[in-house]
């Protein structure tokens, strides 16, 4: 069987459901009250019954036959109710009905019948009670149940009017309910549609209630701001790419046409030489922007194993102090144990050497290398004395193609930096600069146990 | 098994014939396959030194290639030449059976002098060395002694492990970020002059005034240990 697609959708069902939930409230409610206030009224019926019965037995004794008589044909003048008083062979004496019902046993006990009286037109229910005197008459005595039985039609039509109008308010409430779920999310159709068409700058409004919509309005918030981040980078990247791209490229394009002409061996043997080296930094620049965006992308947390951030320092220290010493300067590595992390060792090295290097071509006095526990992460602190990065180009100097030597004059690529702050995200920690009285220091803290994903 | 007959498996034309010439005019028997299935066919004799094998090839993924070697046992070295170079690539390749992995582009010394590498390794492994010379230098390995002729060397642990490295691939170049892998298990591409400066302080120690210089500077590739 197909099923309408609408028929699926949380709309229908939301509605459905709360429907069905206020029926069965409604329904339960209401054929409790019914049968509660049934059984009342029939008890009542039979108390009053019993209780007319009495008094008439009491008539009968302390009056005597023409008192009992006497009384019978007040009360069935008076009231609704029956009388009936016959001789022992069931002859009427008094009262208001013509004949002896057949199932009236004179027994004492209540019984429900339905009979007519003397001066009424149609047959009603009487709770009636039977029985035979000492002296052989036989006595019947019935309370009317008609107004008993309407006020109990009463109270079921009252019932099913209260349904019948309270149908139409479950609707409304239905109605009411989903409407409140979809406002909410309206914004979210409206900011998240927006978004995907490229309108990057709204937000889901936070109501300030931590309920689940505000908590997922958060973490789409927290995805957008990190996708808009990511593209306004990527957007700079590509610029700067660009232009860092188009001076090698210009240069060997030049070169070739140079020496296209030339029969001179050494003419193209220089102009390869000089292709080479701009191929060369070419391919630097364009492995150092793969890493980066790789590393910024999360690839390779798959690929993670339990590295030593103390072996990685002192073999860093080792590969590099010779250089530092070459160019008379100091480097100290203060570090105590084993450090293990969960990370990609070639990364991290990489990055370290970034940060050392640096310190070697653009700070001064000795290098020192710290690794310190902080509680919740590790820090690796690569220091030297010189003036470092001031503070209002800490931001252009962690992007990609951020050098902060605008004439280019220095060698690099300008995305050292940016390449170990990825790295250093890569592994969930982050970059800062640390300054004091003659030193500088960029520290990389690295948190020590992250739930790390295994894609 | 000749060590030197090399398979090359590589699609691209061009690049197979740039390999192909070089290793040729090193002395190089060289079988060139495009196809993954005859890169298959071809190595699963087991007859080659060494097996080049890109990755991203038509008819059969190189790591299939590899994968279907290991499981039928054949043990010829295979150095992976691909253009996938991310860290976590190369890992993948290296724990996957390969020897050695280089990235495209790559420059023809350093895949030769990897190649060569590869082979000899593979000759070496059956014996356990205690010694290395090389003319006349010559180290103890299990006394951890580094003599020139008479002359006893005394070297960092850094310049001892840089040297017997350099010592086991005598007569071979080797390039700098080999020396890089080969001493400190790191692979990235070490900026500025950082190795140079390791082998300038090694020469000083190993070649003195008036012996035969042992350590060379090839240039654009690396370093020769030898006479």
């Amino acid at each position: 069987m197909i099923v309408p697609s609408w028929t699926r959708s949380f709309f229908f069902r939301g509605m459905l459901l709360v429907l069905a939930v206020e029926l069965l409230v409604a329904g339960t409610v209401g054929l409790a009250t019914v049968q509660l206030a049934r059984s009342e009224i029939l008890q009542a019926n039979e108390h009053t019954s019993e209780t007319l019965f009495e008094d008439t037995l009491a008539v009968a004794q302390s009056e005597g036959p023409a008192g009992l008589r006497a009384f019978l044909a007040l009360r069935g003048a008076e009231t609704d109710d029956v009388f009936l008083l016959t001789d022992p062979d069931l002859r009427p004496l008094a009262g208001n009905l013509d004949v002896w019902p057949r199932a009236a046993k004179p027994d004492g006990r209540y019984r429900t019948l339905n009979i007519r009286t003397t001066n009424a037109l149609t047959n009603a229910d009487f709770g009636v009670f039977a029985t035979r005197l000492k002296d052989g008459r036989q006595l019947l005595v019935g309370h009317n149940l008609t107004p008993s039985g309407l006020a109990m039609d009463a109270l079921l039509d009252a019932f099913l009017v209260a349904a019948l109008l309270g149908l139409p308010l479950a609707i409304a409430a239905a109605w009411l309910v989903v409407q409140l779920v979809d406002s909410r999310l309206r914004h979210f159709e409206e900011v998240l549609g927006n978004f995907g068409l490229g309108d990057m700058t709204d937000r889901i409004p936070d109501h300030g209630t931590d309920d689940s919509f505000d908590r997922l309005a958060k973490i789409e918030n927290l995805m957008m701001d990190r996708m808009s981040g990511l593209i306004d980078e990527l957007r700079l990247v590509t610029d700067s790419l660009a232009h860092d791209l188009r001076s090698p490229l210009t240069r060997i394009q030049a070169q070739l046409a140079n020496v296209a002409e030339s029969d001179s061996i050494a003419d193209h043997r220089a102009a390869s030489e000089s292709v080479s080296k701009d191929l060369e930094h070419l391919l630097f620049v364009l492995n150092q922007m793969l890493q980066i965006g790789r590393a910024e992308g999360g690839v390779g947390r798959e690929a993670f194993q339990q590295v030593d951030l103390h072996e990685i320092l002192a073999d860093l220290e080792e590969i590099y102090g010779p250089v530092a010493e070459d160019a008379n300067r100091e480097m100290t590595l203060e570090a105590t144990g084993p450090v293990p992390l969960l990370g990609q060792p070639d990364l991290l090295a990489r990055a370290l050497a970034n940060l050392i290097e640096n310190a070697l071509n653009h700070g001064a006095g000795t290098i020192r290398l710290r690794l310190t526990d902080t509680g919740a992460s590790f820090a690796i602190s690569v220091a030297d004395e010189g003036d470092g990065i001031a503070p209002e180009d800490e931001a252009a100097a962690l992007r990609r193609f951020g050098r902060l030597d605008p004439a280019r004059r220095m060698p690099g690529s300008g995305l050292g930096l940016a390449l170990v702050n990825a790295i250093a995200h890569l592994h969930e920690g982050q970059l800062s600069f640390q300054r004091d009285t003659n030193s500088f220091a960029v520290v990389m803290e690295l948190p020590k146990s992250v739930a790390r994903k295994s894609n | 098994m000749p060590d030197n007959k090399i398979l090359v498996v590589e699609d691209d034309k061009t690049t197979a014939d740039f390999i192909v010439r070089g290793l040729t005019e090193e002395g190089f028997t060289v079988d060139h396959v495009s196809d993954g299935r005859d890169g298959l066919f071809h190595a699963s004799d087991g007859s080659y030194g060494a097996i080049v094998l890109d990755r991203m090839l038509p008819g059969m993924d190189g790591m299939a290639i590899l994968a279907a070697l290991r499981a039928a046992d054949v043990k010829t070295p295979v150095l992976i030449l691909s253009a996938l170079g991310s860290a976590e690539d190369r890992v993948a390749g290296l724990t996957k059976g390969s020897d050695d992995y280089l990235v495209k582009p790559f420059v023809f010394a350093e895949l030769l002098a990897r190649i060569k590498l590869l082979i000899r390794r593979g000759r070496q492994d059956s014996t356990q060395e205690t010694q290395l010379t090389c003319g006349d230098l010559s180290i103890d390995l299990l006394k951890r002694e580094v003599r020139r002729g008479e002359r006893v060397i005394e070297l960092q642990p850094r310049e001892y492990r840089l040297l017997e490295f350099m010592m086991r691939q005598a007569g071979q170049v080797i390039t700098r970020t080999m020396l890089l892998e080969g001493v400190w298990d790191y692979h990235f591409d070490p900026g500025t002059n950082v190795i140079d400066v390791h082998i300038s302080r090694l020469r000083k120690k190993i070649d003195c005034d008036g012996e035969e210089a042992l350590i060379h500077t090839v240039r654009g590739a690396g370093y020769r240990l030898g006479e």
